[in-house]
């Protein structure tokens, strides 16, 4: 087994190097913004999420180390079987996160990435601290190493796919040459995912490679007529880090100990974002198609059918909690 | 890698380090502009960004101008938007869905069943006070134990 190295902790200088030059770049140009508040909310995420993998990654080793030896084939450390792994990784990666969005209690984890309302490489470190503890990576990590690819070999791709994804989360970077566009993630692609605007809502979920959005019919494209608008669609009131790291949690707990059924406990916890048994909150789906629906009356058309279908309650209301 | 707890640690304490260094330069270097309200238009502006289909009305600005208080028009729902450095934070809410408003002449604490956003203090001038006061209290939850004593009441 070859040594490999540690791709994030070899790049954390360069994302210190990286933030330090995009924060004067901010200052010259006013092209991004940098809020010290939350900056150093993300931070503090950052630095949280690098504890809690120490202190919790033991978890989805054990796991990795436990199903090998149920691994289909042995595939060893060729060197194309890192690009492989590479590719397969990032294709997972792009079904996790969709997952990450659409069901709650994984999206209890990962909305603390999406918590900022500000979009720059300190957000990409707004990470969140419990990962482990969702045992997503039982659903979403077990399948390289069942293939029969090394577990550290498995480690080290997504770390690489994780560095990558540092330095997309920038305004500093309009927009790359078209075939980079086509192919990879890049600032722009990445800042619709980061967008709440209803056009740009659970979109664009890649990793490295954005054909994955493109195949699976989740990619849009960021235009300029639609300025992107940052965060979640109920936005923080708090910089407090444990607040951040929790409120979906408390969220999830306080609806599921209330839920007046079994099936309506299930809902809340598994369901989507916004889920709620009379349709009366508003997940993504529900706010997509209420402006689908009002882009239809603004042009004098008739709603789309799957934007009616998606709407049961027309005047339902965003609730305090 | 040397991965024993000393070095761990050591790459922890260098990169709070790090951290600090960093925001300190952010603030130093500056950049940001804190919002600030001076009338309703902008946290109006918010407000029909954030929550599709809500269609402003009638608004009023905190004396500091860091909150403001806008009615949909109809007056179904109450927004709240709140001047957060250089963002704003909105909410929208139906009537019941305020957990507690107490008042202390013009200045109102509005309080949520909200983790992130518990308690909002909001300074309001005296002429616009009473007025706004009697409409938020219709957003107010009636509490639990009143519901109840109710519930008994008709039932026995």
């Amino acid at each position: 087994m070859p040594e490999l190295p540690d791709p994030i902790l070899i790049a954390i200088p360069f994302f210190v190097a990286l933030i330090v030059a995009e924060m004067i770049y901010a200052r010259v140009t006013g092209k991004a913004e940098f809020e010290p508040k939350d900056t150093a909310a993300s931070l503090a995420m950052g630095l949280g999420n690098t504890v809690s993998g120490v202190l919790l990654g033991f978890i989805a080793l054990a796991w990795f180390m436990y199903i090998e030896r149920f691994a289909l084939f042995d595939i060893g450390w060729a060197w194309w079987a890192f690009v492989v792994c590479f590719v397969l990784d990032d294709f997972l990666y792009y079904w996790s996160h969709r997952f990450a969005h659409t069901v709650r209690w994984w999206w209890a984890d990962h909305v603390i990435h999406h918590s900022s309302q500000h979009y720059n490489l300190s957000t990409a470190l707004r990470q969140p601290w419990l990962s482990p503890l969702t045992f997503k990576f039982i659903f979403f990590g077990s399948w390289l190493v069942l293939l029969g690819f090394p577990i550290a070999m498995v480690a080290f791709v997504g770390a690489l796919n994780l560095v990558y994804q540092f330095w997309i989360h920038t305004e500093a970077v309009k927009r790359l040459p078209a075939p980079i566009e086509w192919l990879f993630n890049t600032p722009s692609h990445h800042r619709v995912h980061h967008a709440t605007n209803p056009l740009y809502l659970d979109r664009n979920y890649a990793g490295v490679f954005i054909i994955w959005d493109r195949m699976f019919g989740t990619f849009q494209e960021e235009l300029d007529a639609e300025k992107c608008r940052y965060g979640i669609v109920k936005n923080l009131g708090t910089y407090n880090p444990i607040r951040i790291c929790l409120h979906e949690w408390v969220g999830i707990v306080k609806d599921v100990s209330s839920a007046k059924s079994f099936r309506d406990a299930l809902g809340y916890w598994l369901g989507p974002p916004g889920w709620s048994p009379d349709g009366s909150r508003e997940s993504s789906k529900i706010i997509k198609a209420r402006w689908a629906e009002q882009q239809a009356a603004k042009r004098g058309e008739a709603a789309p059918d799957d934007a009616r279908a998606a709407s049961p309650v027309q005047t339902a209301a965003t609730p305090a909690e | 890698m040397d991965d024993s707890p000393l070095a761990i640690l050591a790459i922890l304490a260098v990169s709070a380090l790090a951290v600090g260094a960093l925001i300190v330069f952010n603030r130093l270097i500056g950049g940001w502009q804190d919002v600030r309200f001076e009338d309703a238009s902008l946290p109006s502006q918010r407000l029909e960004e954030d929550v599709v289909g809500f269609r402003a009305g009638e608004g009023v600005i905190a004396a500091d101008g860091l909150a403001a208080l806008v009615m949909e028009q109809g007056e179904a729902r109450l927004g709240l938007v709140l001047a957060r450095s250089s963002r704003c934070v909105t909410r929208v809410v139906r009537p019941g869905e305020i957990a507690r408003l107490e008042a202390d002449g013009a200045r109102f604490h509005i309080h949520f069943n909200d983790f992130t956003l518990p308690r909002v203090t909001i300074d309001l001038d005296d002429a616009s006070a009473q007025g706004w006061g009697e409409r938020m209290r219709r957003f107010v939850r009636q509490s639990d134990t009143q519901m109840r004593g109710e519930g008994h009441a008709r039932a026995s």
